[in-house]
């Protein structure tokens, strides 16, 4: 996993890279090596000032949510009720979203940046106990993060008197058991309780009755960073790059058909045709784009004609799609729109928890139906029953905003956005019951998620 | 004035929330949801996983209503919310508007109705949940009538989990409501959700069965048909049966039910049935959950054992006879005994589960017809003292759940095992609300157990010593703490912090005794004990004796025993043993032979019948106590007759006849009435059992305000208001506790309890040391022997294995698990029984629940000491691997 | 007069002529031969029975629920692997016709979700007992070769049935009838 080097950019000038410079020079995974290059600094300003003023500090920066659904952070920690203890801080490091790389490097190579940015969270927040979550396939970065815990309770940085302040933060690690639906905050909590991991009905949410039910303040690992290098170097310097209410750098993971894939840790300022054809090199055999889907894959996709939009959360909710936790795959004109569809059906099918009706049967249908028509096997009427159950758009359809977590809108959303963007392939599929597309790999199998207490005979069969 | 501006649906000191729903503007509680209210007001919501007895899963979203909020930040202008809420967790707001039949209200139903459908199978004639199923009724009202579906449904093996419960995955919506009953009402974490996705199915644990004793209840719940009961598994289709409503006859919990019968025969048995949007329906939104023995083991009176012919003793032959000539064989054979011996040479024997009324006549034939006060119900009892004690508490009893409580205190018993329903009620109330239990004594209620603030377990027999010393210690006297403390083997601060919840309490609070324990043999101590405990505690401490015996406290009421005065001097059911063979009693009359099986000492008693010169009994079936008889008089079972039937809180009830009486069986009234005509009395003139109810009260309860046909319409026994601390419950329009309510179906018969004196509680001895193993204590329990179950047609589903309680100390000591098999030592006999390591029994004490795979306690008079020895479940694993590979 | 005379008997002896050859009956030689009953004829019913020969009855009772008359009684029972009598989970353990208390409505085969009871063509009703009115199941069960569709086809987990795949499915209870 390499952090991969930009290049040189008018635009990027003044850029500094912090969360991830220069990777293979500055190991920085030992706590020896973090305070060489200045770690903890920002414990130091956090335990000066009050918990209010940093949390002003970082709504003053604009920072929001990294995760995907961009809730500015400060924000989200003033909704804490006054006086309610104890209350926990909860490092959201599930990163299950396909596309999505970034909280990888970040716990892998700098572990001590995000316990920086925790102590000072739970300062801000007045909590005393932290809790990361970290999804159960991170092996590497559960360890790295739980040996960085540790160095850093030995040096006396966590524990019951952080760097001789007197103040307490414990912070402990926890590894998922593999699930994409426990990166939803509520599932993780109820994960994180021992339970199965369902999502909780909201409201009451987390910040009021959260984790035991306590209120709770659940951020990504890239936030929780960030607040670090915030208090370190100043909300202003943070605003330095700015579009719009996107403030700040964040890391952003390419994947698919560039020439150059790797996570980039870019200010938001730049435009898609930017980040494609500068920062990653170009289309791979400069073949034509053909579609991006720029924020994980539940977001909307985005079409080559909307290249000059700004990587930004409002310039990408501009051209109706998302930045989300900033995962981009980019897809050229050999993709089959809707074998690519029916991939992530077959994902969001996969991980629905099955606690609420829409999600559990609208996944598992919508996958149902797309596979068939990518089989050649589609009918007539496939495609409005689609639109009916996937919508147009947000809060539109069976499913969207019907379900008890974002995950039946993210499953529902790619399909409205894939029968938006390419229709006619959808009715050729039909049409021609074929696909003229023709590198494709079928490793699609419906019994791929077949369970075994499945039956494939009648019950009453008497052959 | 302030009456006026009450909303009816409030009470006083509610804050009352104003808001509008389908553009009514209708009142609310604070905290109160959306689909309480809108319930309330007729506008129904449909739904799935909300139940009032269970928590909020809001998994079904099909009660998803549309809702506009005022805008502060607009002038308050209404603006929509950007997506539907489900009104079943969603609490009303001031000024909120919402829509229950809108556009978007209609989409998200309709939406719901489909995905739910998409892989249910269409299979409604095959179904056994057809013409009660919520989901045909829902598919008609809110669903479309197409679906687009166009690919194979999911499909599931089918598990062969529980004996009592059929699950059929594939109907499943995941509504979770049977994973929630176990866990939250049943208290056990026996079901759950498995795999993930739409992929996830219903299931129990180990593929295990749902083995408690409130599991049945889990049918009624599921709103499709995956869950169904096996032992009616095909057998009806529920639009063919005839429904009454009736009570259960099994314990004192008083359960309502309703009786499924068709051309005479009994289907099924469930809580009451209602009319709930156009079908019928058991607890949908109403919860009078019932245990598994009134579900699957009502249906006894169709035995092939019956004899439904009376019977009358010709030589050595008993030979059927017309009903007249049995009861005027009885009546001259009462009269001759009477003539030769003198009226007290006679005993009457009524079952505690017979109604009132035949109670009441039995008392007056035996007081007023032939002048004795032989008469008694009190049968279980280990000693004659026990009765008496019981009747004691019967005396004081005044306390009532359906009130609900601000603290409880708990003393000896398996209540789940004897009352079921009632400790159900009990655990619910104070679960919801957060009131505290207390348990003392040497056995507690594992049921109750997680649910109880402070549990105190001292030795046996030293209850009543505590109770007293407690009674002290509320009384102000702060010496008793240190005793105290030795007594419970605790701490004084632990003690203390009880004094103190007790004295705080300035509401109601209520003492629970279980009259079963050890079959009362402690009870001559602990009874007055406890009396003088709920006296100490003053003014809102109420006293609740429990039996199981259904109808103890009725048959107490009308004097089915001798007066208090006569007590000694009479022959009570303890002493008939004794009194059969020292010549004393010559003539008996038996109502109902369960009497004579379920007395500790049966076998004595049985074999003095043959010296009496004249026995008759009143019975269903053909059986060792019927076939001895003088004269057998065929009875009505309790689907053939009417009467009223009182439980542990003083509710009557009334039980209904079915389909009318069965080949020449009559109902015990009518024989009474015959016996005591012929026997030359012209008090019992009855035309009807209704005759005999209305003289019966006037006599017992002047004050009675209901009647006897109200009885029967007279309230869900499980359904109040106490359960309410978030006003998550609604009743619809066809279901309405008021309207059923009769306030003369509560009566209570004596006043407050009275101080007791000190010396009475005197500790009972109990060997302290000298002794290798453990000491015994037992009950009665519902799954075990028992005259009538032993005739239902399921029985041996029904009766459980021998188990014994373990306190978790000693299993650490023993190497014992839950699930260990291990042998019970007593007096030299052995028993091999399962154990069960639970918070019941004190350290040092093992509780056996009698009755049990056949285990006779008919030796014991006092706690015993008894020897266990534990066989590790690992020989057991693997012989069960064995088989199953 | 006299031609009145002759018209009449000539009437008369063609008719009597038609009679000899056989020519325009309307009566026949019953029980020989029999009548030919139209499609929508409501006979005794008869319980079809799949092409393999499982029973199409699945034991519902909605024959007995919407019987006017309350002429059928019927009780179910569940199949089982040795004894697979019925399609689904369920079948007609007994299934009895009062054919006293019948009506002949044909409510029964309009309410029959599986196309199990169908009025049949047969009108002969006469009987020597009372008893012998209650038609059982066995009485009306078709034989195993008459049976047609396949019951796959009524699979209730598959949910889409085409127009085409229904009609195969159903067959055409009414040309089954003609061949009665």
């Amino acid at each position: 996993m390499t952090v991969s080097t930009l290049p040189d950019l008018p635009a990027l000038a003044e850029f500094e890279r912090v969360f991830l410079p220069n990777i293979e020079e500055d190991k920085t995974e030992t706590l020896e090596e973090y305070l060489k290059v200045g770690g903890y600094e920002a414990v130091k300003i956090a335990l000066a000032k009050k918990p209010e003023e940093i949390t002003e500090i970082i709504k003053d920066s604009g920072l929001r949510g990294r995760g995907g659904a961009g809730f500015p952070t400060g924000m989200k920690w003033s909704f804490l009720p006054k006086g309610a203890h104890p209350r926990y801080l909860t490092i959201n490091a599930d990163e299950s979203e396909p596309g999505t790389c970034k909280d990888r490097p970040l716990m892998e190579q700098r572990p001590h940046t995000l316990i920086e940015g925790i102590i000072c969270s739970c300062i801000a927040i007045e909590s005393e106990k932290a809790f990361i979550y970290i999804r159960g396939e991170y092996y590497k970065s559960a360890k790295v993060m739980q040996d960085a815990v540790d160095e850093a309770y030995a040096a006396g940085i966590l524990g019951d008197n952080v760097m001789g302040s007197g103040k307490r933060v414990d912070v402990v690690v926890h590894r998922g058991a593999g699930a994409y639906i426990c990166g939803e905050e509520t599932a993780l909590l109820t994960s994180l309780e021992g339970y199965r991991g369902y999502p909780k009905l909201k409201p009451p949410f987390p910040a009021i009755k959260g984790l035991y039910d306590k209120p709770t303040i659940i951020n990504n690992v890239e936030t929780i960073v960030s607040v670090g290098w915030i208090l370190k170097k100043g909300a202003d310097w943070f605003k330095k790059f700015t579009h719009e209410r996107s403030t700040g750098q964040r890391l952003l993971c390419v994947s698919g058909h560039v020439k150059k894939p790797g996570v980039y840790e870019l200010p938001m300022t730049l435009t898609l045709r930017e980040i494609i054809y500068d920062v990653c090199g170009g289309m791979r055999n400069d073949h034509d784009l053909k579609f991006i889907i720029p924020g994980g894959s539940s977001v909307p996709w985005v079409l080559p004609e909307h290249l000059d939009a700004t990587w930004s959360m409002e310039g990408l909710a501009a051209v109706g799609s998302s930045l989300g936790s900033a995962g981009m795959m980019v897809m050229d004109h050999t993709v089959c729109p809707v074998w690519a569809l029916a991939n992530l059906s077959a994902f969001y099918r996969h991980e629905s928890c099955g606690q609420c009706t829409p999600c559990r049967e609208g996944s598992a249908w919508l996958q149902k139906i797309v596979m068939r028509i990518e089989r050649g096997e589609g009918e007539e009427g496939d495609l409005e029953t689609l639109r009916a159950i996937a919508g147009t758009g947000p809060n539109t359809g069976m499913i969207c905003g019907k379900s008890i977590c974002a995950l039946g809108d993210a499953a529902a959303w790619p399909v409205s956005s894939a029968l938006n963007c390419f229709w006619d392939d959808f009715e050729e599929h039909i049409k021609t019951k074929g696909c003229k597309y023709k590198n494709k790999r079928y490793w699609m199998q419906d019994d791929r998620f077949v369970n075994e207490t499945y039956e494939h005979k009648p019950s009453w069969g008497h052959h | 004035m302030a009456d006026q501006s009450v909303h009816p649906a409030l009470k006083p000191g509610d804050e009352e929330i104003k808001l509008v729903i389908n553009g009514k503007e209708v009142v609310g509680k604070k905290g109160e949801t959306i689909i309480s209210v809108a319930a309330r007001e007729d506008y129904y919501i449909p739904h799935y996983c909300w139940h009032p007895a269970l928590s909020v899963a809001g998994n079904c979203r099909l009660c998803l209503v549309e809702i506009h909020l005022p805008n502060p930040r607009n002038d308050n202008k209404l603006a929509p919310l950007p997506k539907p809420a489900i009104a079943c967790q969603t609490p009303i707001t001031e000024g909120m508007h919402v829509f229950t039949d809108s556009q978007l209200a209609k989409e998200c139903q309709e939406g719901m109705m489909e995905f739910l459908l998409v892989n249910h199978p269409l299979d409604c004639p095959i179904c056994d949940r057809g013409g009660e199923c919520m989901l045909q009724r829902y598919s008609m009202e809110y669903g479309t009538p197409h679906t687009r579906m166009r690919d194979p449904k999911r499909k599931y093996l089918k598990p062969e989990a529980d004996p009592l419960i059929d699950i059929e995955r594939n109907r499943c919506i995941m509504c979770t409501r049977c994973v929630r009953f176990c866990d939250e009402v049943a208290g056990e974490h026996v079901m759950g959700v498995f795999a993930r996705g739409s992929d996830n199915y219903i299931g129990t644990f180990g593929q295990g069965p749902v083995a408690n004793i409130l599991s049945g209840n889990v049918i009624d719940l599921c709103p499709v048909g995956c869950l169904t009961s096996k032992p009616f598994r095909f057998k009806a289709r529920v639009w063919e049966l005839l429904q009454t409503q009736s009570t259960s006859i099994w314990d004192a919990s008083g359960s309502k039910v309703t009786h499924w019968t068709r051309n005479g025969r009994l289907y099924r048995t469930t809580p009451p049935s209602r009319k709930y949007h156009g079908v019928y329906t058991v607890n949908e939104d109403t919860e009078e959950f019932i245990d598994n023995i009134t579900r699957f083991g009502s249906d006894f009176p169709s035995h092939e054992n019956r004899w439904d012919e009376s019977r009358v003793k010709f030589g050595e032959n008993l030979l059927p006879a017309a009903f007249t000539e049995a009861v005027r064989r009885v009546a001259t054979g009462l009269k001759k005994v009477a003539d030769e011996h003198g009226p007290d040479s006679l005993a009457i024997l009524v079952s505690p589960r017979s109604s009132m009324e035949e109670g009441y006549l039995a008392q007056k034939l035996a007081r007023d017809v032939i002048g004795t006060e032989n008469i008694d119900w009190r049968v279980s009892f280990q000693t004659a003292e026990a009765a008496e004690a019981a009747a004691q508490a019967f005396q004081h009893a005044n306390g009532d759940l359906e009130d609900g409580f601000d603290a409880v205190v708990v003393l000896n018993g398996d209540y789940l095992h004897s009352v079921p329903a009632f400790a159900m009620r009990l655990k619910e109330h104070a679960r919801l609300t957060g009131k505290p239990i207390v348990q003392i004594g040497h056995h507690h209620d594992a049921f109750l157990a997680p649910h109880s603030k402070y549990k105190f377990h001292c030795a046996p027999g030293s209850t009543a010593k505590a109770l007293q010393l407690l009674s002290k210690g509320v009384g102000g006297d702060t010496s008793v703490v240190s005793e105290l403390a030795k007594i419970f083997s605790t701490e004084s601060s632990r003690v203390e912090a009880l004094i103190t919840l007790l004295k705080g309490v300035e509401g109601r609070g209520l003492v629970l005794q279980s009259l079963e324990d050890l079959n009362g043999l402690l009870l001559p101590n602990e009874v007055p004990a406890a009396l003088a405990f709920v006296g100490a505690l003053g003014g809102g401490w109420k006293y609740i004796p429990t039996l199981r015996d259904r109808n103890a406290f009725g048959l107490h009421a009308v004097g089915a025993q001798p007066k208090a005065d006569a007590e000694g001097k009479s022959v009570n059911a303890r002493q008939l043993a004794d009194a059969i063979e020292d010549g004393t009693i010559k003539g008996l009359l038996v109502l109902g032979a369960d009497a004579l099986h379920h007395s500790p000492d049966r076998e004595r008693l049985l074999a003095s019948l043959g010296k009496l010169d004249f026995y008759a009994v009143s019975d269903l079936f053909d059986s060792d106590y019927t076939r001895i008889a003088d004269v057998y008089l065929a009875a009505a079972s309790h689907l053939e007759k009417d009467g009223t039937f009182c439980d542990v809180e003083g509710n009557l009830a009334r039980l209904a006849s079915t389909e009318g009486l069965v080949g020449g069986a009559r109902p015990e009234w009518e024989m009474l009435t015959g016996i005591a005509t012929i026997m030359g009395s012209d008090n019992f003139a009855y035309e009807t059992v209704e005759d005999v109810f209305k003289e019966m009260m006037s006599v017992i309860a002047p004050d009675f305000k209901g009647t006897f046909k109200k009885l029967l319409l007279a309230g869900p026994r499980n359904d109040n208001s106490i359960k309410d601390p978030g006003g998550a419950r609604t009743h619809t329009k066809d279901y309405n506790p008021g309207d059923y309510r009769t306030d003369g179906a509560h009566f209570r018969w004596t006043g407050e309890p009275v101080a007791i004196d000190d010396q009475t509680a005197a500790p009972r001895s109990v060997p302290e040391s000298g002794f290798d193993g453990f000491l015994l204590t037992w009950g009665e329990h519902v799954q075990g022997d028992d005259y009538h179950l032993n005739h239902a047609s399921i029985v041996e589903l029904l009766q459980k294995a021998p188990y014994v309680e373990l306190n978790p100390v000693d299993a650490v000591k023993l190497g014992a698990e839950t699930g260990d098999r291990g042998t019970l030592d007593i007096n030299g006999e052995s028993y091999e029984v399962e154990l069960k390591v639970c918070e019941g029994p004190a350290p040092g004490v093992v509780y056996l629940p009698a009755g049990l795979g056949g285990i006779k306690l008919s030796g014991l008079t006092d706690t015993q000491a008894v020897k266990l020895e534990v066989v590790k479940s690992n020989a057991l694993a693997e012989a069960g691997a064995g088989n199953t590979a | 007069m006299l031609v009145d005379f002759l018209k009449g008997s000539a009437l008369a002896l063609k008719h009597m002529g038609n009679f000899i050859i056989g020519k325009g009956n309307v009566t026949l030689e019953y029980p020989e031969v029999k009548r030919e009953q139209p499609a929508f004829f409501r006979g005794r019913h008869r319980l079809q029975r799949y092409r393999d020969g499982l029973e199409r009855c699945v034991g519902c009772s909605l024959c007995a629920a919407v019987c006017p008359s309350e002429a059928i009684y019927l009780e179910a029972a569940e199949n089982t692997d040795e004894n697979q009598v019925s399609a689904g989970e369920r079948y007609a353990e007994i299934y009895q016709i009062h054919l006293l208390r019948c009506i002949f409505c044909g409510f029964c085969e309009e309410a029959c979700p599986e196309n199990a009871i169908v009025m049949g063509a047969s009108y002969e009703l006469a009987m020597n007992k009372r008893t012998d009115f209650i038609a059982e199941k066995d009485d009306m069960l078709d034989p195993a070769e008459k049976g047609f569709g396949d019951y796959h086809e009524y699979d209730p987990y598959i949910s889409h049935v085409t127009p085409e795949s229904d009609k195969s499915a159903k067959g055409d209870p009414w040309a089954v009838k003609a061949e009665h």
